[in-house]
């Protein structure tokens, strides 16, 4: 299922947008298959699979980021590059999210750990 | 920050996340990171919008709340503006106030009010945004209408 303009979908430019596709249940922890989708042909081409979909990004200069199973995907489509970092987390309840700068040379993660506290409420 | 070619990691930033969403950072386009953490400050915490070189360096505060908490913190496209969101209290994307402030750091200004930071779309040009905006009522909760708003900005 496609959900155009939810979180799940994300302009890539005049033409193509980003989109992963919804599993069920909507907060699955299976990884979503990530397209681009050229909104003319019709044309999907997968760029890989993604954990928490919603957490996809398109930046100004078209690089997709996103992290998978145990790696931070940087791709750009149209150039045909693909980069992959270990996020190494240490914590295996934290979650993440990653932007490429516009060079597609660097990447920001954030890190979000919980405390036990908060992961017991 | 990590160096894709090199793998060298920088730690920007461990205070508290900034956001509810996980939407609080975004880079520039002169290649500085923009983003919003909660500063522990003696009188609580307290919203704290930064820009940074990726090496760490010349760190910049460019603004700082007090009670609330961000949304999102977006570049618009084309322009030297950086779009966050602050929510004044509780967990309500329609109360969520929307600002921008230059890059710089000068005055900034609420321009609209509600939508959810995840869902924030900004047209290629900075002219744009779409908004998806849900309203609930509170006793007992429930979901009372959505819809997507088109504002055309204007500053």
């Amino acid at each position: 299922v496609l959900q155009a303009g939810s979180p799940y979908t994300r302009a890539y430019d005049r033409n193509r947008v980003v989109v992963a596709i919804r599993e069920e249940p909507p907060l699955s922890p299976e990884p979503q298959p990530v397209y681009l989708l050229d909104l003319e042909t019709g044309d999907m081409t997968e760029l890989g699979q993604a954990v928490r979909g919603w957490l996809v990004r398109v930046n100004a200069t078209g690089y997709v980021t996103f992290l998978t199973d145990d790696s931070i995907e940087v791709i750009h489509p149209l150039l045909d590059t693909r980069s992959s970092v270990l996020p190494r987390l240490e914590e295996p309840e934290a979650e993440a999210y990653a932007e490429a700068a516009f060079d597609g040379r660097k990447v920001a993660l954030v890190e979000k750990h919980y405390s036990e506290a908060a992961l017991s409420t | 920050v990590i160096d894709l070619e090199s793998g060298e990691r920088v730690l920007i930033s461990d205070e508290l996340w900034g956001s509810y969403a996980f939407d609080a950072l975004d880079w520039l386009p002169d290649g500085r990171l923009a983003y919003g953490v909660m500063h522990q400050g003696e009188q609580g915490a307290s919203p704290q919008l930064w820009t940074v070189q990726a090496d760490g360096s010349d760190l910049t505060l460019l603004w700082e709340g007090k009670l609330e908490r961000f949304g999102s913190v977006t570049w618009i496209p084309g322009t030297g503006l950086i779009l966050f969101s602050v929510d004044p209290g509780g967990y309500a994307d329609e109360n969520l106030s929307y600002r921008v402030i230059s890059m710089e750091g000068a005055t900034d200004k609420e321009i609209m009010v509600g939508g959810n930071p995840a869902s924030i779309s900004i047209s290629h040009d900075g002219r744009q945004i779409l908004r998806y905006v849900t309203r609930f009522s509170y006793d007992p909760l429930r979901l009372v209408g959505e819809e997507f708003v088109l504002t055309t900005l204007d500053y």
